[in-house]
């Protein structure tokens, strides 16, 4: 296995693309943390005033860093398409086979790399909400919605299982980004008409994109805390909670998962079909 | 005793309506140069697509090593598949690093300075790939065919867009790999270069096998001599005289035998004269494989 994702790092170790997209996702991320802590609204000491920091205080900042940090998956699954679909368009998957490599282990590769660098994305993730939840707070618990790291994880595979279906689907780069890049625009069209033909949102919300991007939710609870000047109960957090999702959070994270084995599984089966 | 290296037993390849190779079955022995010969479109590239797993066969099977079509078996093999296929943002010796790693070599570093010297490409061994002209690609290419040292090197078209110099030295360098005991597996169209390296050769067309020998087998053992005299009447006629003597081919002003091995030219020279004819040219013809080629796949 290290031996495939060695392989794998090769690849990209020299490759400048690469690494220029993910400085422009490292470096986005704590900008715009940077950009809305800086905002506040209305004054001081009256109830409506809040302040963007505020997003970043233990425990919220783990809903608001996964949040943020979820609007850039597009740019990560962008990445995700290029280092497989030059592989396609170099023959170099082609070669890979002729060199020694078997068809599934030169796909194991990749969704090994993808794997790897989930991991690398949620770790540089939890580094930055630390980061940034020690310098606006003062104490409090710390790690009690750490959860979010975990369902940002399953975010980030939802996403990148994705752009693998398509780059496998298409090889070609320019299609393959397009068609990752129309999907998640196309979404909330989507999912308007099919609610307003069938009169009912609730179906809407099972579709691929919507149970993926709602992993991270907008932090409603923050806002509405913010708006309230006040600190609600534990039942009144519960049901902001319930209302911020048709779906409940642990139902949306199997769902997620279920759509992700069908993209692999997907992908596999084109893969065994079809020649190199 | 030999070892056979390679068994082909009635693969067939069929790409939605055409059947780009029909039940071919083959065998390649250890230590023997094997051309694969044939037409474009004859199937020789999508047989060696199969034997070295890019392509799935429709039917039929294949053996490497007497090992079936295990993975592993290519890590023995140093093949060049049509194109030369690299990462072109990286070096040469970064491409090379990658293929010694899928090749599991360890400490390559040397061996990948070596090779690239045997193909000289030694020079520019930290330029990156893009900048590399087709010739230098295909250098590459088999600089990376040859770098585990394979015991099997398998080639297709392997002097693609190279000079005389490079289609040369790669000759060069087959007859000696081949001296090392090792098994070559050469697709080409060009006959010369077929000729000048095989011990054994297979000719396909329309993916079928019409005729699989050694060189001498394929040649039949016969020359062929072209030759002109001021009476060609009376020269055809002296020619079908004489068992030993075959006419191949007629032009106006001179015709092309084929005579036995055993002839040389100072027989056939003496046989016409004694028949009272001075030949005004006598030529012994080198691309007999290529007449015999074109023949066969007629």
């Amino acid at each position: 296995m290290l031996h495939l994702l060695d392989i794998e790092y090769n690849k990209v170790k020299k490759y400048k693309t690469f690494w220029i997209i993910l400085i422009i996702y490292a470096a986005l991320i704590p900008l715009i943390i940077w950009g809305i802590s800086a905002f506040h609204f209305g004054q001081e000491g009256t109830p409506m005033y809040w302040k963007g920091s505020s997003l970043f205080k233990f425990p919220f900042v783990w809903n608001g860093v996964t949040w943020i940090a979820s609007w850039f998956n597009l740019l990560l699954g962008i990445l995700i398409v290029l280092i497989i679909c030059n592989d396609f368009n170099y023959r170099t998957f082609k070669q890979n086979v002729i060199d020694g490599l078997s068809k599934q282990q030169v796909i194991a590769s990749k969704f090994l790399f993808l794997l790897a660098l989930a991991v690398a994305v949620n770790l540089y993730t939890f580094i930055i909400s630390l980061l940034f939840g020690l310098l606006f707070s003062d104490g409090g618990s710390m790690f009690s919605d750490i959860y979010y790291l975990g369902i940002y994880f399953a975010q980030t595979i939802g996403y990148f299982t994705l752009a693998f279906l398509f780059s496998i689907l298409l090889r070609k780069t320019a299609l393959a980004i397009i068609l990752f890049t129309l999907t998640i625009i196309i979404n909330p069209i989507l999912t308007g008409v099919i609610s307003l033909t069938i009169g009912d949102n609730s179906i809407v919300q099972f579709l691929p994109i919507n149970v993926i991007s709602e992993l991270t939710p907008f932090p409603l609870q923050w806002l509405t805390d913010m708006m309230s000047g006040s600190t609600d109960t534990e039942a009144q957090k519960q049901t902001m909670k319930a209302a911020n999702m048709v779906i409940s959070q642990p139902i949306r994270t199997v769902v997620a998962t279920i759509y992700i084995a069908i993209f692999v599984f997907v992908s596999n089966l084109i893969l065994k079909k079809r020649d190199l | 005793m030999s070892a056979t290296i390679l068994e082909i037993n009635k693969l067939s390849k069929k790409y939605k309506d055409v059947l780009a190779l029909d039940s071919l079955s083959l065998k390649v022995e250890k230590g023997t140069v094997f051309g694969l010969l044939g037409p474009n479109g004859s199937g020789k590239t999508t047989t060696l697509g199969i034997l070295l797993g890019v392509l799935r066969q429709s039917t039929g099977s294949y053996s490497w090593f007497e090992n079936g079509d295990a993975t592993e078996n290519r890590l023995r093999i140093g093949a060049l598949l049509e194109t030369p296929n690299f990462y072109p943002y990286l070096t040469a010796v970064r491409n090379l690093e990658i293929v010694a790693k899928i090749k599991k070599l360890n400490n390559p570093s040397e061996r990948i300075d070596s090779v690239l010297k045997i193909v000289n490409l030694y020079q520019r061994k930290d330029s990156n790939f893009k900048t590399y002209s087709l010739g230098m690609k295909q250098r590459l290419a088999i600089a990376a065919a040859i770098l585990n040292d394979p015991e099997v090197l398998v080639l297709d078209e392997p002097t693609n867009g190279l000079d005389p110099q490079g289609i040369a030295e790669i000759r060069e360098l087959i007859i000696t790999i081949s001296k090392e005991g090792k098994t070559i597996i050469i697709a080409s169209h060009i006959l010369d270069e077929i000729e000048k390296v095989c011990t054994h050769v297979a000719i396909l067309k329309f993916g079928n096998l019409v005729r699989q020998g050694t060189i001498e087998d394929i040649i039949g053992g016969d020359n062929f001599v072209i030759i002109a005299a001021n009476d060609m009447a009376l020269t055809k006629t002296a020619i079908d005289e004489n068992p030993q003597m075959k006419i191949s081919k007629t032009a106006e002003t001179e015709i092309t035998i084929k005579v036995s091995k055993e002839m040389t030219t100072e027989m056939i020279n003496q046989y016409f004269f004694d028949k009272g004819i001075v030949l005004s040219k006598l030529k012994s013809h080198s691309e007999s494989l290529e007449t015999q080629f074109l023949e066969i796949i007629k």
